[in-house]
């Protein structure tokens, strides 16, 4: 699991680095809150940090800031946000929240709540990237059945069957083309007896 | 050299070491990155006190606040506390007074410091 810190306090900001470093956690810090925004974006997509744990008062762009510009991107939809602050206040808490924050933690914390508060974030991010991966597989499977769906004009002759574009197109390429199956052609045992019992005309 | 209960109050090193995961060498590393910080934070709190630049005191004061707290050096960061509140509230005439409070505060907590890292720096062999 990859980590961001943005902290301009240099010793809060090295013990938090080294409990995550202990926690094995893949950790980069830096010292404001621009810089966390500058990194966050310049980063590519699959090497994002799950993670991002974010001082209140920093130079620059404050921790809340950059709250909600991540949370007004759906790049960061899954990147759970944990805010420090040395405020106490609750109106001060509930606007970190409101600003689109998972969690807060008050400084100076205790390395022991600060795992728990860590391995807290970890499983809802576990559980967050879990649920929208099923979500996109529901939606693929939703999109299979919506295709299928519906009436399909089949010639009860030839088995043609008339596709959206009002054209006669064998079934097989039908299936094929609407559905994900891949078609293996053989000949079933009914079939094979019948060509048995009634042989090919050979033509001189 | 045993601290007495002044001094305990004032830096907790048995509660840094527990902070640091009970890595002492973390521990020296977190004091000595405290010392060469916390005079960049002292000197902007003195021009902003000059200046009366309430906003740059609170910004100054808050910072030294927070790592002196994470060093669990106590009174340094209540002192500096209190000038954050003082530079929301541009009242510069108790700030002067509370810098230098916070200034013999340091002062003691340098040297307490220093002590506990001195057996660490190497010497040369003679």
């Amino acid at each position: 699991m990859k980590i961001l810190i943005a902290d301009d306090d240099a010793v809060a900001a090295r013990i938090l680095e080294a409990t995550l470093l202990r926690l094995d956690w893949k950790v980069t810090t830096v010292r404001d809150g621009t810089s966390a925004w500058e990194t966050l974006e310049t980063t590519h997509e699959d090497d994002l940090p799950q993670l991002v744990v974010l001082d209140w008062m920093m130079p620059g762009l404050d921790g809340v800031e950059v709250c909600r510009l991540m949370r007004a991107s759906p790049r960061y939809e899954l990147t759970y946000v944990l805010l420090l602050t040395s405020r106490e206040a609750k109106e001060d808490l509930a606007e970190g929240l409101a600003a689109g924050a998972n969690d807060y933690m008050t400084k100076p914390f205790d390395p022991i709540e600060l795992e728990a508060r860590v391995r807290v974030g970890e499983r809802v991010v576990k559980l967050q990237t879990s649920l929208a991966a099923r979500v996109d597989e529901l939606e693929e499977a939703l999109a299979l059945v919506s295709k299928l769906k519906g009436l399909l004009p089949i010639c009860a002759w030839c088995k043609m069957v008339r596709n959206e574009t009002n054209y006669w197109e064998p079934l097989d390429s039908y299936i094929t083309s609407h559905t994900d199956v891949a078609l293996t052609h053989g000949i079933c045992p009914n079939c094979v007896g019948r060509m048995m019992d009634e042989p090919v005309a050979v033509t001189a | 050299m045993k601290a007495d209960k002044a001094d305990a109050a004032a830096f907790d090193m048995a509660e840094l070491v527990r902070v640091a995961g009970g890595d002492t060498t973390l521990a020296d590393e977190l004091a000595r990155l405290f010392l060469s910080e916390s005079s960049e934070h002292m000197s902007r709190m003195w021009s902003a006190i000059n200046n009366s630049d309430g906003p740059a005191l609170k910004f100054a004061a808050h910072a030294l606040k927070g790592s002196a707290a994470s060093l669990t050096a106590g009174r340094v960061a209540v002192i500096a506390g209190r000038l954050e509140e003082m530079g929301v509230a541009g009242d510069m005439t108790a700030a002067k007074s509370a810098f230098a409070q916070l200034a013999n505060e340091m002062t003691a907590l340098a040297g307490m410091l220093e002590l506990l890292l001195l057996p660490k720096i190497p010497t040369v062999a003679a």
